[in-house]
């Protein structure tokens, strides 16, 4: 049975991986402690308790990415005969759920509790023998949970393009977003300050919408991939121009005179096939000039991972 | 970011500008009608907390309303009810504090709002029931328990000998 190849990465995307899964550590860290002070802080403010779901979500990414990219490097078997690449997409897919269904329940909680007009109560704190508005620490709990975060964002966005990797895209994706969230909790707990009961839910509807679409998004994203969609680059919407930069390779070939390809992703790495249409005055050993060619094909960009190139008398008609 | 920015400078603008002024603000404006009006406090009887006999009123939690309401300079309009009856009222609004020996954990809480708790003797945390999102005066009966803990310790110890 023929096996995929077993490497992953090239030498730099190999150095953006172990970079990644530093940062991706260094966010469940953090994390851990923001759950910690936003609990602490939270109280009854309903836009707080969004929030802090979201702070808990924000696991999942980088979990998923840091047992994910694991096991994606495991070699090709006799029973996984294409290797493991696509658990990240299946990981990918689980996480997108997750968000997806829990950014539908915070967000019908607060449209609920905005219909029933349920007022937050924000009563004071002691702190060093003085009894403060709790609203007070909010604040700057929600400002440790988000800026942070946007660094973490911005380092790992170009290591997700480098890497092709689309959990750790929508992580940092979401990491950057966060202030956002941090913005809209801050003006309902300000809000509520002012007397407006109602400020505190209608941020926590803001924020579980961003949830919700943050959700959608990923979930449509994974579900084409999944699909076999032709590649896309990571964070552009535009399908990837490999296959023809391909097809343009094997036709300037002399001897071929017809080429097609078709290409899908398979977690970091596409996988193809490659039709071609021999010149009638080849002469030579064709595998031979085949096996050369693929690899070739392997080495114009790291991501065509696993290519068959089938001689074929016609090419089939395009759809 | 432009927009998060112009968000950040509107807060902290608005916040300065109110530095000093009430915050936070009641919705309903308990603390400000309370104040030099009247206190309309709901009691269910619980002894020795809060006990009604012959139309006379006392108890550790009753003694307790009444500093606070010469301190507000208001009038104490006293309701009776049973607890449900009580946490009723305030979530209408109809009442601006419940008594009657309320211990923290209730399954009032998420109901209604709960000051900051004393213990007793028993080792148990009592509190007032307080209508729900009426901050300000949530704050102000908190700062006012704060404020004299330490009597309310002394009168425990008394009354646990």
């Amino acid at each position: 049975m023929p096996l995929s190849p077993a490497l992953e990465f090239p030498p730099q995307q190999d150095q953006a991986l172990r970079k990644a899964r530093r940062l991706e550590r260094l966010t469940i860290a953090y994390l851990a402690s923001v759950v910690v002070v936003m609990f602490f802080s939270m109280g009854a403010s309903q836009a707080m308790k969004t929030a802090w779901m979201e702070d808990m979500l924000g696991f999942i990414p980088p979990l998923v990415f840091l047992i994910a990219t694991r096991i994606a490097i495991w070699p090709p078997n006799k029973r996984f005969p294409y290797g493991y690449h696509r658990v990240i997409s299946i990981a990918f897919l689980c996480a997108s759920l997750a968000l997806f269904t829990m950014g539908a329940w915070l967000l019908v909680d607060a449209v609920y509790k905005l219909i029933v007009a349920e007022h937050p109560t924000i009563g004071g704190v002691q702190i060093f023998g003085r009894t403060i508005w709790l609203g007070w620490l909010m604040i700057p709990a929600l400002l440790y949970s988000s800026l942070p975060s946007m660094w973490l964002g911005r380092a790992k966005l170009p290591l997700a393009k480098t890497m092709h990797d689309k959990v750790l895209f929508a992580d940092a994706a979401m990491n950057r977003a966060d202030w956002q969230t941090a913005l809209a909790a801050i003006a309902g707990i300000v809000g509520v300050g002012f007397g407006f009961w109602w400020a505190d839910a209608a941020a926590a509807g803001l924020i579980s919408f961003s949830v919700l679409y943050d959700g959608y998004r990923n979930l449509r994203e994974v579900i084409t991939n999944l699909m076999d969609e032709a590649p896309k680059k990571v964070g552009e919407d535009n399908t990837d121009p490999l296959p023809q930069q391909l097809e343009s390779l094997l036709l300037s070939r002399d001897w071929i005179v017809a080429a097609s390809v078709r290409m899908r992703e398979q977690g970091h790495v596409y996988f193809g096939e490659a039709l071609i249409v021999v010149a009638p005055n080849f002469v030579g050993d064709l595998p031979q000039s085949l096996s050369e060619l693929t690899d070739e094909a392997t080495r114009y960009d790291w991501r065509i991972h696993d290519l068959v190139i089938a001689p074929v008398p016609q090419l089939p008609e395009e759809a | 970011m432009r927009f998060s920015h112009y968000f950040a400078l509107g807060i902290s603008a608005g916040l300065i500008l109110c530095w000093g002024c009430e915050f936070p603000r009641d919705p309903h404006g308990t603390a400000d009608r309370v104040r030099g009006h009247v206190l309309r406090v709901g009691m269910t009887q619980q002894a020795p907390w809060a006990v009604e006999q012959n139309g006379e009123r006392s108890g550790f939690e009753v003694e307790l309303v009444q500093k606070l309401a010469a301190e507000q300079q208001a009038k104490i309009v006293w309701q009776a009810g049973n607890e449900s009856e009580l946490v009723k009222r305030l979530e209408r609004g109809e009442l601006d504090l419940a008594i009657g020996g309320f211990v923290r954990p209730t399954p009032w809480e998420g109901r209604v709002a709960l000051t900051r708790s004393w213990g007793d003797a028993a080792g148990l945390e009592h509190v007032f029931l307080v209508p729900p999102g009426e901050n300000r005066w949530l704050l102000l009966l908190d700062r006012w328990l704060a404020a004299h803990a330490e009597e309310i310790r002394q009168w425990n110890d008394r009354k646990g000998v």
